[in-house]
């Protein structure tokens, strides 16, 4: 995922990711993408 | 002579008795040394206006013959995320509700009912997600131990007030170690309860499903006593001693982690050899895995989280910190389908920690990986600090961390695990492996 995707993504909930937030959020949601990625392959 | 640190619980409760101190007597060393110290900790945020009139009625109580027990007069503090009628609850943050509450919560409520006496608001983490950020309307709270080093959280002035001598008692909450971590990295014993088991009204939610509250405090009896008060029944039925318990230790549950102080380790095996010497059997034990359990707990928290606060986010969002905000919005990359996956994996997960219990009484491992990190770590933004308290949180046992000692000259915590409604009996270990060590005696030096 880059910055310009994650800007999407929190865009389409309403909300603005700012670019001084851009890095930090997005190492967040790298961290959330391989936790989401770790707990759907455990449900199967 | 700067103040000392206030007396325990029984020594007050003697003087109280005896009639050498009035509870007012006791509130007033409580502000004396709040006076002396809280200029470098920076633990309270608001005092509760009523702690002079209910510690008059306290005398007034005792002078008539009403003893509501051990509580009876003690001042205690409470984690600014959880209402204090009369005082705004601020969850650390300039976007909340400035209105005050109308009401206590219920935990505190209880408290009070047992004749505790609310001293104040004490620091949390904005939204009590994570932090310490700079530059909120309130400064982070201070470890005690060293002030140059955070508290952790989000019950972090809850746990830097008991660690500086400023009050013996406070109430904190839990979502995902926020009771256990900052209580070991501040030397303090901080009680997660099994899920449900004291009341969430009037605690802010961070993440419903996960969400604990519980209590802070300088001893495993003084956390005992007031986890007593916020759910009767909790800790009661605890019996001296662990001889001929079986402790399983998840040795290897966090021994391999490349991101481990080597002292915590020395620390956690020499606890253990503790609690051997005490009269326990220790068998070392194999958790479920913990990136799995951290992954389940990490998408319940963000995708609640997000929806909590995603109105306050749009509509006040130029209030909140960046670290909140950092957190918070990241969880925008999860589904409703990543949450369902989630809690579809709880009962397994919760099936696989009561089977390791199954021939054990208790499980201990570390509560985190290091010792407190130094503030300047935060300069650049939120950091993550290796921990093995959220399984927790996902399947509902029981937790606590009690000090088992010291790792660069900052406090390090063992973690006591037990099955859904024992908390009696992780209490019942913490106060053998407490009174079988010197870690309760040895104060901040403050």
């Amino acid at each position: 995922m880059t910055e310009a995707d994650l800007k999407k993504v929190i865009a389409a909930q309403g909300l603005v990711l700012r670019d001084e937030d851009a890095a930090a959020t997005l190492a967040t949601a790298r961290f959330l993408i391989e936790a989401a990625r770790r707990v759907q392959g455990a449900a199967r | 002579m700067k103040a000392p640190p206030v007396p325990s619980v029984a020594e007050a409760g003697a003087a109280l008795r005896s009639g050498r101190m009035t509870c007012v007597g006791l509130l007033a060393l409580h502000r004396d040394r709040i006076a002396a110290v809280d200029g470098q900790v920076r633990a309270f945020w608001a005092m509760d206006p009523r702690a002079e009139a209910l510690a008059a009625q306290v005398d007034a109580d005792l002078r008539a013959g009403i003893d509501r027990g051990a509580l009876h007069g003690m001042p205690f503090a409470v984690k600014d995320m959880v209402d204090v009628a009369g005082l705004p609850t601020t969850n650390g943050s300039r976007a909340a509700d400035p209105a005050p509450a109308l009401q206590d919560a219920e935990a505190v409520r209880r408290l009070i009912a047992a004749g505790a006496v609310p001293l104040g608001k004490v620091a949390t983490y904005e939204w009590g997600f994570v932090g310490p950020e700079q530059g909120l309307e309130h400064p982070p709270a201070a470890n005690p131990w060293n002030l140059s080093h955070i508290t952790g959280g989000s019950s972090s002035g809850s746990a830097a007030a008991v660690a500086a001598g400023m009050v013996r008692l406070a109430v904190g909450s839990d979502t995902g170690g926020s009771i256990r971590s900052p209580s070991a990295y501040c030397g303090g014993v901080g009680v997660k309860p099994t899920r449900g088991c004291v009341p969430g009204d009037g605690f802010f939610a961070l993440s419903p499903d996960l969400d604990t509250p519980g209590p802070i405090a300088a001893t495993v009896a003084e956390a005992a006593l007031t986890l007593e008060a916020m759910a009767p029944g909790a800790s009661l039925g605890q019996t001296p001693g662990i001889r001929g318990l079986t402790i399983g230790y998840a040795r290897d549950w966090f021994a391999a982690d490349p991101a481990l102080d080597p002292c915590v380790l020395v620390a956690m095996d020499d606890a253990v050899s503790a609690l051997s010497l005490a009269g326990a059997r220790i068998v070392e034990v194999q958790m479920p895995d913990y990136a799995l359990m951290e992954a389940v707990g990490a998408v319940m928290i963000h995708v609640q989280g997000l929806r909590l606060h995603r109105d306050s986010l749009r509509d006040r969002g130029h209030l909140w910190g960046r670290m909140a905000t950092q957190t918070v919005q990241a969880g925008a990359v999860l589904s409703d389908a990543d949450f369902v996956a989630a809690q579809g994996l709880v009962p397994g997960l919760t099936a696989a920690v009561d089977a390791v219990l199954g021939p054990c009484d208790a499980i201990v491992t570390a509560t985190t990986l290091t010792p407190a990190p130094p503030f300047a770590a935060f300069d650049r933004g939120a950091v993550w600090t290796p921990m093995r308290t959220l399984p927790f949180n996902v399947t509902g046992h029981p937790a606590l961390s009690v000090p088992c000692g010291f790792a660069g000259g900052l406090p390090v915590g063992m973690q006591v695990i037990g099955r859904h409604g024992d908390e009696a009996g992780i209490l019942r270990v913490a106060a053998a492996f407490e009174a079988a060590t010197d870690h309760a005696v040895i104060t901040a030096p403050l």
